[in-house]
């Protein structure tokens, strides 16, 4: 609906003289909108001091882009090798069911006699499915 | 008096393009889109108020660094949160490796246990 409406904004008439392309400072007035305010406490008096602020802060702004790159690289390698893992244990989870048979016969042969703890043994099994086959989240 | 009449305004129609870009502005920061026109008009009126010839060439180096400057904060929270997640992504491999060779050694107790009857 707005789209359709004709927006128009008064300039004074000395501008277009002082400007050489209306159409892009108006667009570039659009794209700094937020900043127009800050002017207000701008210090615009020396060009050399500004572009020199430009500089140095362009420099910053690309070493931490440099540094984001290699910490995302590291990342996305942790990430691969985590994906790994987490596939092979999956497949491993597949052979639970049996693991468990084992346990149960293991239990019902032994029963007391051995100092493997049952319950904890099922414990371990039951994390192990919920991890890697449910896919639930494990909180410490 | 005679300054107002002095003054003489030109009527800038906005492009399509243009419009386009102040009514995502307006969606963005929440104001009305003939809010965002009048603050863009009060520029214009303390622009002509400039003497210096180069001055909106300064004034865009000035935005740039207010841009650049915000990008930087944007960029160092970006570090902050990848970090945490390489953290985390280290702790999940010593987990998941923890995980794998306790089921393993757990089935290897078993399957001993198992043949030892």
């Amino acid at each position: 609906m707005y789209l359709r409406k004709k927006y128009r904004i008064l300039i004074p008439d000395t501008t277009i003289d002082k400007v050489s392309d209306m159409e892009d400072m108006v667009d570039q007035l659009f794209d700094y909108y937020i900043y127009i305010q800050d002017l207000a406490e701008a210090d615009l008096s020396d060009s050399e001091r500004l572009n020199n602020d430009l500089d140095g802060i362009s420099a910053e702004y690309n070493e931490l882009c440099q540094d984001y790159g290699k910490l995302m690289q590291e990342y996305g390698v942790l990430n691969f090798h985590g994906s790994e893992l987490f596939t092979r244990n999956t497949i491993t989870g597949l052979k639970l069911g049996l693991l468990m048979n084992k346990l149960e016969r293991a239990k019902g042969m032994w029963g007391d006699q051995l100092t493997l703890d049952y319950d904890s043994a099922r414990k371990i099994i039951q994390h192990f499915a919920d991890r890697y086959l449910l896919k639930k989240e494990i909180e410490d | 008096m005679s300054n107002l009449e002095k003054k003489k305004y030109v009527k800038y129609e906005l492009s399509y393009k243009q419009k386009q870009k102040l009514l995502k502005l307006s969606e963005r920061s929440n104001k009305h889109p003939e809010e965002i026109l009048t603050d863009i008009e009060s520029f214009f009126e303390d622009f002509v108020g400039y003497e210096d010839k180069r001055i909106w060439e300064k004034i865009l180096t000035f935005f740039n660094i207010r841009l650049l400057e915000q990008k930087i904060n944007q960029r160092s929270d970006d570090i902050v949160e990848i970090k945490k997640k390489t953290k985390l992504q280290r702790d999940l491999l010593v987990e998941y490796e923890d995980d794998y060779l306790t089921i393993v050694e757990l089935g290897q107790t078993l399957e001993t246990l198992n043949k030892m009857k």
